[in-house]
């Protein structure tokens, strides 16, 4: 074992830091647009971002799918 | 004028639409674009440039280009300003030009500036998130920006180009909804930033469906443009900006709010 940090390699930090990092910047996304939907007295501001994300979703994976064919990656 | 005097920073009444309306809004847009296609042109040029931009970039600094690319959208409700004057003064039956978009700016527009440096803030943000997302994160050699795309979408950075899109979908779910009505309401009403954005949040909560699908609309048209090496963004940014003029006068109630002066 060679290059450790508090026993860990740096492979693990990266992906401890990826998961929590990214995870906690959604979830103070998540928490400015509650608050934001309460503020404005919006009713079905949640059903909008629900739509909105998945709708996101699937033209990403779509997009992903056309970027696939069109380099002629497998 | 009314004589209870409304709350200066509560969101304005809005009203709710047929879920096809968006289609009618990028008609009208089709339509006042028609009338004055040279500041039209003009408006979808400089976002064209800036996008060419962007890929110039891409090849000295991949890393920097998902976050780029996307970001400079953010600003492009800001851009419109001249646009939604244009409509402004159309819908009043006049025939604006170009000098009439520049001087949009010169009214008394100080929420619409300040509203401009908040998207450019956001807009900074995302560039870096997604910068050190993918520069700390991606570990393979990455060289070309081919090699970054083979990456992040069949490699092992599948988990990270997922969260990516996660966490960029929420963020353009809560531009949008500010951004959706707010630049046109600070344009044409005497209103304040935190008002107008709270307006646009209540325009979009109360529309989930057609909003979603006005979002959508609006997410094709960039789609298109990138796909033909940004030259969609000629046609697609001024008439996307005429139309969320149209979108704001059948979302927003401003009775009783004071114009903003000319």
């Amino acid at each position: 074992m060679d290059n450790t940090v508090f026993g860990l390699t740096e492979e693990q930090i990266t992906e401890i830091g990826l998961t929590w990092g990214v995870g906690g910047f959604i979830l103070l996304m998540v928490f400015i647009i509650i608050s934001v939907a309460r503020e404005s007295k919006a009713g079905r501001f949640g059903t909008f971002v629900l739509f909105f994300v998945l709708a996101f979703g699937i033209f990403g994976f779509l997009l992903k799918q056309v970027i696939q064919w069109w380099l002629g990656l497998e | 004028m009314d004589a209870t005097a409304p709350d200066p920073s509560a969101p304005l009444p809005v009203r709710t639409v047929d879920i096809a309306r968006p289609l009618q809004w990028l008609r009208l847009g089709w339509l006042d674009f028609r009338r004055t296609p040279v500041a039209g042109l003009a408006h979808g040029a400089a976002v064209a440039l800036a996008g060419w931009v962007a890929i110039l970039l891409a090849p000295k600094a991949w890393w920097l280009a998902p976050g780029a690319v996307s970001g400079f959208v953010l600003v492009a409700p800001i851009l419109c300003t001249g646009l939604y004057e244009l409509s402004r003064l159309q819908g009043r039956g006049q025939q604006p030009g170009l000098a009439d978009a520049a001087h949009a700016w010169r009214r008394d527009a100080r929420p619409l500036v300040g509203l401009g440096l908040l998207l450019t803030a956001l807009g900074t943000a995302w560039v870096l998130v997604s910068s050190l997302l993918f520069w700390l994160f991606v570990k393979a050699s990455i060289t070309t920006p081919l090699e970054f795309i083979r990456y992040a979408v069949v490699g092992q950075g599948h988990l990270a180009f997922s969260l990516w899109l996660l966490a960029g979908s929420l963020g353009c779910a809560l531009v949008f909804a500010i951004s959706a009505v707010s630049p046109p309401l600070l344009l044409g009403r005497r209103v304040g930033l935190r008002s107008a954005l709270l307006t646009s949040v209540r325009a979009v909560g109360e529309n989930p469906v057609a909003m979603a699908g006005w979002a959508a609309l609006i997410l094709a048209a960039i789609a298109l443009s990138l796909a033909t090496a940004m030259i969609g963004f000629l046609v697609t940014v001024p008439v996307i900006g005429h139309a969320t003029w149209h979108a704001y006068r059948d979302l927003v109630v401003t009775d009783g709010v004071p114009l903003r002066s000319e």
